[in-house]
């Protein structure tokens, strides 16, 4: 019995331990593809199809799912980056799909075949030359046809064998070349009517006057004779006059006569029977037969808006004309790859309009006619946020910590305290009477702690004009708002959370949203025209935010307060000027510009409001202090002038003071458009790429030091900018190359700016690239080695090295491809662990999530934490201290008497 | 110095010798005679005592030599022995000052014209045990757990909120 209590004591202190080990917390990290568009897709199944997407990505997807709301999704089973081959013309790439692999051709690639099963890239060879189209005979070879007219062989590999047909006609480039197989010989039918025979040699098996429609074995000439290739490569005429004939089986034609179709049987001697004729209530203006393994079908194209399907399958077996089943398939008008055929006796038509992708099936055992469809997501770049997610529950562990949190050390002891001696008497209640051990329910005892890693990342999709909320914890949807606009009126100025709401303000009209549920508070606010910009303010009322739109210089608030004074707004007019506007008495007044009619403005941010620093300098070897330059106020400026050498400037936001300024080598030509600008804490960082002297990717890190005399004072005074000098005492400052190309940087934030900051930068190759600030540190020791002094100046102080070398561990998306582009964000945001930050990547071909720690995980166990260990460690030290005790009084009660004798 | 061992008091044999082991009359004549010896040197005592009290208010400087080297070779490391021999170092003679000098000295203090003598020496004692003290406290500022320069308490220095904000659009 005592044995047992024992075990469970043990048990029962190694769960107390794991209910702060959040090794199961979060997921780690996660992409959720989104779809940027269909330009081209080709079904391969009934659920699954291969397209191109966005700009140059291949894809494979599988629809899942079945909403009632017409929207479905899709799993993506892989995805190709095509513009890994650096093409300049992606949106002219064209695909054909064969039965294991993917054949990708266009202008400036020449033949790329990916796997179909896993999406890996099978051959790049570039030596073969432009391809204008790529097709499967029906017997299954690929053939490619170059732009000078040749006829390719391309094998499962990827290698090419030219055939020699220009020994007889060279290939229309204009056209796709079409094949017949019979009796697995391919055979080519080109356009003038001649057709040769492929085997290892081509051979001129006959001509017919001109060619309509190949099928089967047959081939519809110019004439609307039909002539056949019978086993032995004969080619052989139907004797019977068609008006319009579709080949249907190599025995079965059908004719169209105005609005009747005409069914004939071919005779073993080459002539053709009516056997049936059906009536329509429209022209037809078009046949197309589809088969595959099992059934077969003919599209009947009645008018442009009504579109026809009749099975075939059972009177092609049993020539009865009552087997046709037949049904209207509404409005598509789309004839050739669009229709597929499934085995489970459905047609699947498929369309794409405006980049979204409508599948409509029809199954005819069932009669089961469904139109779903798989919307394009347009995120909007300007509108990319991540919040914390709202809690509902307000009894939460999570924010009864929060709420003692604030208060002092001793009180934050005493609730601790308070809360460990209670979940203890829980504990003991639990198993004394109840005799049992707690189990996961018993939320009260071990609840859940919520480490606040739960976001949600919100955008404005323009594609369906809502705003999108997904979770950042695994990438599902939260909500979505009702659709609020239209493609015409879509022009969003700005989306900004306030007072805990979601406000959405377009050119003409402003919405408001529920965090929790994404419902819309009251009627849209409607505006009058030519709003530029909608800027965030804070209220009057301590604590609330207001919002105002801005007219040049006229500023309207359409917020719920009045906005506070002293609140600067700088605007960029034209990239040319930097006009700042101060708010005072309810309106905003012109104050500081900057700006030259020779320098044009490439960048311009402010110092984040999301910033945190908990140290205000550095310490040195001699234990003096080197105060950090913390002046919030600052924005960094980039200009370039008419020969596109660039400047950086720091100006004081307030008084508009040029506090820093920087040009740069004259000698250094530069991609303008990659300038990319990060501020945090002290510290600047600005990326760019280089074409002179050399390519590359530069990082210029700036730290800013002051000497406390301007800035230093206590927190809880509020003083004027105006009255102090903040003039930067010391700048250091450093270059560096990264080998990669940069496009996107950001910052880690952590709660109380504690832990050490990381610099995200977004790589072109899409890698998300995690940079400790003391590697990108600009006050790196030059020129000579460390010194014990240099060592206990800096955190990790280093020697200076240009390169700051590619570090794969550094990757915080090597699990996953992250597709990027321009428009793409970095999010970053903190959680209630001081150590860890969460990051995201978002942008309209995906959502990628995971959380950084730049300090290592120090406020958190780690897995290898050995709880038993230490649990049992306690109880042999609690037995120990019981039985020492014990043998102490029972000495000193012996020497007691001892000495009394 | 030790007068009773340079000039011994010889018992010269009397005149009936007793057989061996048989105590007479005399021995109480030879103890008196000791003891009255004894009283006659006080001054030989208060010497002795003084040397006592002298012995016991320098004894903790004796540690001090040691203390040094074993710091010496301790380093300015952080680590949880060191660190807890210096606190022991600062401690303890702490603990002797206020626990110990009292007693060390209590059998002295009833000794007539022994006051003064015993005063300084108590003074002397805690003196020395401070000289330990510092020892601990210098062992202390090389570790740097003193806190003594600005870079101590950069933790409790601001920077002044600023009235104005900006907005960058």
């Amino acid at each position: 019995m005592h044995s047992h209590k024992l075990i469970t004591l043990v048990v029962l202190l190694a769960s107390l331990v794991s209910a702060v080990d959040i090794g199961t917390a979060f997921v780690r990290d996660f992409v959720k593809y989104l779809t940027p568009g269909f330009l081209e897709t080709e079904f391969i199944a009934s659920n699954e199809f291969v397209s191109l997407e966005g700009e140059g990505i291949l894809t494979r997807r599988k629809v899942i799912g079945e909403s009632p709301e017409m929207t479905i999704d899709s799993e993506l089973v892989w995805a190709v980056d095509l513009r890994q081959f650096q093409l300049l013309d992606l949106l002219l790439l064209k695909f054909h799909v064969a039965t294991n692999e993917v054949f990708v051709y266009g202008p400036s690639l020449s033949l790329a075949v990916i796997g179909l099963d896993d999406g890996s890239l099978i051959s790049n060879d570039k030596s073969i030359g432009k391809i204008n189209w790529v097709g499967s005979a029906p017997g299954g070879n690929v053939y490619a046809a170059t732009d000078d007219g040749n006829l390719l062989v391309v094998n499962d590999d990827g290698t090419v064998r030219s055939i020699d047909l220009n020994h007889y006609e060279k290939l229309d480039p204009s056209s796709s070349p079409r094949f017949l197989t019979v009796n697995a010989i391919d055979y080519i039918v080109l356009d003038s009517g001649h057709i040769f025979k492929i085997t290892d040699s081509v051979l001129p098996v006959g001509h017919v006057p001109g060619v309509i429609n190949v099928g089967k074995s047959a081939i519809v000439a110019g004439n609307n004779h039909v002539f056949r290739i019978s086993t032995d490569g004969t080619l052989t005429e139907i004797s019977h006059q068609f008006l319009n004939p579709t080949i249907v089986t190599t025995n079965d034609i059908v004719d169209i006569d105005g609005s009747k179709l005409l069914f004939y049987k071919i005779n073993d001697d080459n002539t053709a029977d009516v056997v049936y004729t059906k009536e329509e209530i429209a022209p037809i203006s078009g046949v197309h037969a589809i088969s595959n393994d099992v059934n077969e079908i003919l599209v009947v194209d009645l008018s442009p808006s009504n579109l026809k399907i009749l099975v075939l399958t059972d009177y092609l077996a049993n020539a009865l004309s009552d087997t046709i089943k037949e049904f209207n398939i509404g409005s598509s008008q789309k004839f050739e790859k669009s229709i597929i055929l499934s085995s489970e006796n459905t047609v699947l038509t498929s369309s794409i309009e405006d980049s979204n992708l409508f599948l409509e099936t029809i199954n005819w055992s069932t009669g089961r006619q469904e139109l779903r469809a798989i919307f394009k997501v347009t995120v909007d770049p300007k509108s990319i946020l991540i919040v914390d997610k709202p809690n509902v529950a307000t009894e939460s562990l999570e924010l009864a910590l929060l709420a003692t949190e604030s208060s002092s050390i001793f009180v934050n002891w005493l609730a601790r305290t308070k809360r460990h001696l209670s979940a203890i008497g829980k504990l003991a209640t639990s198993v004394i009477v109840d005799h049992r051990l707690p189990t996961n329910d018993d939320s009260g005892l071990f609840p859940e702690i919520d480490f606040g890693f739960d976001k949600l990342v919100l955008f404005f999709d323009l594609n369906s004009c809502r705003v999108v909320a997904m979770n950042t914890k695994d990438g599902s949807k939260e909500w979505t708002t009702e659709k609020f606009c239209t493609a015409s009126d879509s022009q969003l100025l700005g989306m900004f959370i306030a007072n805990d709401d979601v406000v959405v303000t377009l050119e003409q009209h402003v919405h408001r949203f529920n965090l929790h549920d994404g419902l819309r508070f009251g009627p849209a606010r409607f505006t009058q025209y030519g709003y530029t910009d909608a800027i965030k303010l804070k209220a009057i009322e301590a604590g609330r935010d207001t919002w105002v739109l801005r007219n040049g210089k006229e500023f309207t608030r359409y917020g719920p307060f009045d906005f506070a004074g002293d609140q600067i707004v700088i605007t960029n007019e034209d990239n040319v000027k930097l006009q700042a506007y101060i708010s005072t008495k309810g309106k905003f007044i012109p104050t500081w510009s900057f700006g030259s009619s020779n320098e044009k403005i490439i960048k311009h941010i402010g110092k984040p409001e999301e910033s945190t620093t908990s140290s205000i300098g550095v310490v040195l070897h001699d234990k003096s202090v080197l105060y950090k330059y913390l002046y919030p106020n600052t924005v960094s400026v980039i200009t370039s002038n008419e020969e596109g050498i660039i400047t950086f400037y720091l100006l004081d936001g307030v008084k508009g003071e040029i506090l820093y300024t920087f040009k740069h080598d004259p000698k250094e030509v530069l991609d303008v458009d990659s300038i990319e600008v990060l501020m945090d804490d002290n510290w600047i960082i600005y990326t760019y790429f280089v074409f002179e002297p050399r390519f590359e990717q530069r990082i210029t890190v700036l730290d800013l030091f002051d000497n406390y005399k301007n800035l230093g004072g206590a927190a809880v005074e509020q003083v004027s900018a105006f009255d102090r000098d903040l003039k930067i005492t010391n700048v250091s400052q450093q270059a560096y190359t990264y080998p990669d190309r940069i496009i996107k940087l950001k910052s880690t934030v952590t709660k109380h700016g504690i832990t050490l900051k990381s610099v995200i930068a977004l790589t072109e190759n899409g890698a998300l690239v995690e940079f400790p600030k003391w590697v990108l540190n600009s006050r790196r020791v030059v020129g000579r080695q460390l010194t014990k002094e240099d060592m206990m100046s800096d955190f990790r102080p280093l020697q200076y090295e240009p390169v700051v070398p590619r570090n794969t561990k550094q990757i915080l998306n090597h699990k996953f491809k992250v597709f990027v582009d321009k428009n793409g964000t970095i999010l970053t945001k903190d959680t209630n662990l001081e150590s860890t930050s969460v990051v995201c990547y978002i942008n309209s071909y995906n959502m990628f999530c995971t959380i950084a720690q730049p300090s290592r995980s120090w406020d958190v166990l780690g897995s290898s934490f050995d709880k038993n260990k230490l649990a049992i460690t306690i109880l042999v030290l609690i037995m120990a201290y019981i039985t020492s005790t014990l043998l102490v009084t029972k000495k000193s009660l012996h020497d007691s008497w001892h000495d009394s004798s | 110095m030790y007068s009773e061992l340079t000039t011994p008091n010889i018992l010269k044999p009397s005149e009936r010798t007793n057989p061996p082991g048989f105590e007479g009359s005399s021995i109480g004549e030879t103890i008196k005679m000791i003891s009255g010896d004894v009283n006659v040197d006080k001054n030989q005592v208060l010497e002795l005592k003084k040397k006592k009290i002298w012995e016991i208010a320098y004894a903790p400087a004796k540690a001090i030599p040691m203390q040094l080297i074993m710091g010496y070779f301790m380093g300015n490391g952080l680590q949880i022995i060191p660190i807890m021999m210096t606190f022991n170092l600062l401690i303890s003679p702490l603990k002797a000052i206020f626990m110990e000098t009292g007693p060390a000295f209590a059998p002295f203090e009833d000794t007539p014209g022994l006051h003064v003598e015993v005063g300084t020496a108590k003074f002397m004692f805690i003196v020395c045990q401070l000289l330990n003290m510092s020892i601990g406290i210098y062992k202390l500022y090389g570790m740097g757990l003193i806190p003594h320069t600005e870079s101590d308490w950069l933790d409790w220095k601001h920077i002044v909120a600023i009235k104005e904000s900006i907005v960058v659009t």
